[in-house]
């Protein structure tokens, strides 16, 4: 409860009060979840921006499962994610194929193993693709502010808390994606899960394993020949 | 003297005379102007037709305006400033405002071309196609879309992926996008709206129907654009670049030039009379070839049809040269004992004089250009009239001044001797090192537009890149639309066949005539025939990949139903804007452009793929090679002639080839001087330079005429009076030029001046010192008197 504590401080004096029985316990237990619904949404998720606000970088490992409609098998794929905010961003698959991505600077660099070639071009000069960072970004960096701007959200769970993501209709997410499902880490600074549904029935999801929040990112990670599996 | 022939009809002939000078005077402004400068470019190089093509062409009347951001102005108001201007934007002259793209819009247009793509794909392209359908090239183009689901994203591609999956349609869509973006400008989409890559700056784009050589539509057009950028809020501000601001800043700084020079001119030309003749009829001397350049407008505009404001500027050089006759005139009769004598001694220089200059200007014919025509016309016409105001009206209005007073020695046989070192020391300073120039054949050299229209264009090309300036165009035309998209297939085909369309941007990728369609679409439905794509179903069927068997049934279900031919799409805006840029309809015949790089190897491509088609290639590089040679020519044609001409006339009227090499003196010196001036100071050798560079010449040839006579006759003392005279007022106009903003009246400035002190200082230093050698005068030299 400490931790809930440092990360509520000063919302309620109940949080603050020691534990002194199991009971008590209990009921607080049992409380948090209807403390944290009867917080109107775009409260919690200005709070949760602001959770995320004080990250700056991030450096994790993730696995990532998906279901594709034209595969006879579920893909797995293994990789990492590196985050230095404003705008940098490496995106890295080891297994099945290598490839990378990175974005910094404006520019996006890709490179896979099998072509062994970097392709660089303007994040901005494919519109289609553009959408695609701008979500990554969002996502990963928690932005949820930003996000509600197209997505009705909703709280699903609460420990962990998860939020349902569904785009609103007139916008253009909503003719590719059904729904963003994403768990929240229960210390609250980090996504755990990212889970998404098409709108053709296909799934993604990415679960996030050895998270570092905020520790340098070293230099090599944004060079897009660094490769390792 | 025939002067008196005047004499009876003296209050008729001025009443008259003074008549017509004030309907000239009143109709002057309402003479209509054409002021360009392509006038004055040779005319048998076909660079008009590349000149007038770019004139008329749709894009040249294209306004580009820039929109930069501050940091106090959030992104949603800047694009709200931006969608501000654009609905205020009222005005008949704009046509169409280009300034977001709706990407779900894009999507259904780029639709069309993807259903349409049988009937674009020509045989290469399905050879290309037949060469991706060996086994290796499947497995390898399957894995490559395998990978590409890995990626982020890749969810969003899946529904292309299917429908296309040896990206036969992408590689078309990749062409298409390189067609749109080679505008040569950096754009890139966001929020729907065009902004540069530093996202900082956001373009719009005016589609105008006011061509940039109509003054009042372009006033017209820039005060909509500058009253709907008035509302823009602070933070925000726009950069305005179209060729409509050259024009309008051209003729500001031209007519302010103009007013500003003459008004100068005037004053300077009677505070000298006033001083020097302390005579007030002395202004007589001004009005005079003042009353002719007036008089010479109306009549130049009467036989050539059309009158510039550059040959107006430089009708301020020709009041300054054609009132050296009067002043020789009016000098050698004012203080004769006997001015009927005087006026007969005076009448032959002053002939010869005006003769050789009006050889130099009748040298400009020679040239065959309209606008060099123009200003022979006018120069002659104004020399002419002033000649003849000189020798018969100003006569009547000179009023006999004090006796002619002992003149106080200027300088004696030592002293001009020290002037003639001084002459040699700079004759010396002059010739080494030999100047060395080159001509400057870029046009925007003589585009006197004011700096914040060339800063804007610099802030532009920076934001956005060089544009199209660094693209040729080949034109093609014919006044059937479908002849001419047949054409311009024919074209891209060839250029295909000369080695790859890569850089050729033709709107023949995107459409083509409806006969090529429709062949396109047979041999499409013959290639594609029911055994390729069972063949091909099972070497997909053998991929080892993991996808489904019917993962790409979209695919070929596209094979399989070939579509119906289709008509040009109706509201299809990519397709829309595409035709905006690549044709247009002119004087009745349907225009198609296509750009490529403008370099060597890209021009023998495409003159290697036009043959004997006679297609209008239009090239930066091309243009300055024709205008740098065309124009060296003609200099070269109208500097022979005029040199044959004065020489002529020199030594027909001199006789004796000593005095004629003295009397060309001056003007060798002073062709010499312009030159190591201009290279001195790094000045261009331009149109204007040339030209008055040919002037020069016939004018200091005058100096050395008058001295040459002064020196035989004994009258130097007067002689170096007018010629000193002569000088100083022709200096004055065109030494006001140097106070001009537009280049070209400018260098004509430079060049004049230049020219004329050198020829000045030559006819006075060395011209008299080589006479007592050359003319081997009886009179004892040193006793000739200078006086001034």
């Amino acid at each position: 409860m400490s931790l809930y504590k440092s990360r509520f401080a000063g919302r309620t004096t109940l949080l603050c009060t020691p534990l002194r029985t199991p009971a008590a316990a209990l009921c607080l237990l049992l409380l948090m979840p209807a403390c944290l619904s009867a917080e109107p949404m775009d409260e919690l998720m200005t709070r949760l921006s602001a959770e995320f606000a004080s990250i700056q970088t991030v450096q994790t490992r993730f696995v990532e499962t998906k279901q594709i409609r034209i595969l006879e098998q579920e893909m797995e794929l293994t990789g990492s994610l590196a985050i230095e905010k404003p705008e940098r961003l490496a995106w890295r698959i080891e297994k099945p194929l290598a490839c990378t991505l990175i974005i910094a600077d404006g520019k996006v660099r890709q490179w896979d193993e099998d072509s062994n070639t970097v392709q660089s071009f303007s994040s901005r000069s494919n519109p289609i693709f553009s959408m695609v960072l701008d979500q990554m970004q969002n996502w990963f960096s928690g932005n949820f502010v930003t996000l509600q701007a197209d997505y009705d959200v909703t709280v699903e769970q609460h420990a962990p808390l998860i939020l349902i993501f569904r785009p609103h209709t007139d916008s253009p997410n909503a003719q590719v994606i059904k729904q963003v499902r994403v768990t929240i880490r229960e210390d609250l600074r980090y996504v755990q899960a990212i889970g998404i549904e098409d709108m053709s029935g296909d799934t993604t999801l990415i679960t996030f394993i050895d998270t570092v929040l905020n520790a340098p990112v070293p230099a090599e990670t944004w060079k897009v020949n660094r490769h390792a599996r | 003297m025939p002067v008196e022939m005047f004499q009876r009809h003296k209050r008729l002939l001025f009443g008259g005379l003074i008549l017509l000078l004030v309907l000239a005077a009143v109709t002057l402004p309402f003479l209509p102007r054409d002021d360009s400068i392509e006038n004055m470019l040779p005319g048998d190089s076909g660079i008009h037709q590349m000149l007038n093509f770019l004139h008329d062409a749709r894009f040249a009347g294209q306004v580009a305006l820039s929109f930069a951001r501050g940091e106090t102005v959030s992104h949603q108001e800047f694009l709200k400033s931006i969608e501000g201007v654009v609905a205020r934007l009222d005005s008949p002259l704009i046509e169409r405002v280009i300034y977001r793209i709706d990407i779900q819009t894009a999507g259904a247009d780029i639709a069309f071309f993807q259903r349409q793509l049988p009937a674009l794909t020509g045989e290469r392209g399905l050879a290309a196609i037949e060469e991706q359908l060996s086994p290796a090239s499947i497995s390898r183009t399957l894995r490559k879309k395998y990978l590409d689901l890995l990626k982020p994203g890749g969810s969003i591609a899946l529904p292309l992926m299917q429908r296309d999956p040896l990206e036969i349609e992408q590689n078309f869509i990749s062409r298409l996008h390189a067609l749109a973006a080679s505008s040569g400008y950096s754009i890139e989409i966001k929020d729907g709206f065009l902004f540069s890559t530093d996202g900082a700056h956001a373009l719009a784009v005016l589609e105008t129907s006011a061509p940039i050589t109509d003054s009042s539509a372009s006033h017209d057009l820039l005060a909509a654009v500058d009253s709907a950028l008035a509302g823009l809020p602070p933070g925000v501000s726009a950069d305005v670049v179209c060729g409509h601001r050259h024009a309008v800043s051209n003729e500001a700084i031209l007519k302010r030039d103009v007013q500003r020079a003459v008004l100068i001119a005037a004053v300077g030309f009677i505070l000298l009379f006033t001083l020097c003749f302390r005579d007030h009829r002395a202004q007589f001397i001004f009005a005079i070839p003042l009353a002719s350049v007036l008089l010479s407008i109306h009549i130049c505009r009467w036989i050539t049809g059309s009158l510039s404001l550059f040959v107006l500027g430089f009708g301020v050089v020709i009041v300054g040269i054609a009132v050296d006759y009067g002043i020789h005139i009016y000098v050698a009769m004012r203080a004769a004992d006997d001015p009927a004598q005087a006026w007969r001694a005076v009448v032959r220089p002053v002939v010869l004089g005006a003769l050789t200059t009006l050889g130099v200007f009748a040298a400009f014919f020679a040239a065959g250009v309209p606008g060099y025509s123009q200003m022979a016309v006018f120069s002659i016409t104004s020399i002419l009239l002033s000649l003849l105001g000189a020798l018969f009206i100003l006569p009547h209005l000179i009023k006999p001044g004090p006796p002619r007073k002992n003149k106080a020695p200027l300088h004696h046989l030592s002293a001009a001797r020290g002037f003639f070192l001084l002459w040699l020391l700079m004759l010396a300073a002059l010739l080494i090192p030999f100047p060395h120039l080159s001509f400057e054949s870029d046009l925007r050299a003589l585009d006197g537009a004011e700096q914040a229209v060339w800063d804007a264009e610099d802030r532009f090309r920076s934001i956005w890149g060089g544009g199209a300036e660094t693209l040729a165009m080949v034109v093609v035309e014919d006044p059937d639309a479908d002849a001419a998209l047949s054409l311009n297939d024919d074209l891209y085909d060839a250029v295909l066949a000369q080695g790859g369309a890569d850089g050729f941007n033709s709107f023949s990728i995107v459409w083509k005539s409806g006969e090529h369609r429709a062949e396109n679409l047979a041999r499409w439905q013959t290639f594609w025939s029911p055994g390729r794509i069972q063949t091909l179903r099972t070497s997909f069927a053998e991929q080892t990949l993991g996808f489904k068997p019917d993962a790409f049934e979209p695919f070929f279900q596209t094979l399989e139903n070939i579509p119906e031919l289709a008509d040009a799409p109706a509201g299809n805006r990519i397709f829309d804007n595409l035709k905006t840029r690549f044709t247009q309809s002119l004087n009745g015949a349907h225009q198609l452009i296509s750009f490529f790089p403008d370099t060597e190897d890209w021009m023998s491509r495409v003159r290697g793929a036009l043959g004997e088609s006679d297609a209008l290639v239009i090239s930066r590089r091309e243009m300055d090679r024709v205008l740098s040679t065309g124009t060296v020519r003609i200099v070269k044609r109208i500097a022979s002639l005029a040199v044959v001409l004065v020489i002529l006339f020199t030594a027909l009227l001199m006789r004796r080839p000593r005095e004629v090499v003295l009397a060309l003196l001056p003007s060798a010196v002073s062709v010499l001087t312009v030159l190591k001036i201009l290279e001195t100071f790094s000045l261009p050798v331009n149109i204007s330079t040339l030209i008055s560079g040919i002037v020069v010449i016939g004018l200091t040839i005058d100096y050395g005429i008058f001295m040459v006579y002064g020196c035989k006759r004994g009258t130097l003392s007067d002689v170096f009076t007018a010629v000193t005279l002569s000088t100083l007022t022709t200096l004055i106009g065109a030494g006001v030029l140097l106070l001009t903003q537009h280049p070209a009246l400018f260098s004509i400035g430079v060049t004049m001046v230049a020219g004329l002190t050198a020829g000045y200082a030559t006819a006075l230093c060395a011209v008299p010192f080589l006479a007592r050698f050359f003319l081997k005068q009886k009179q004892q030299n040193h006793e000739q008197q200078i006086h001034f």
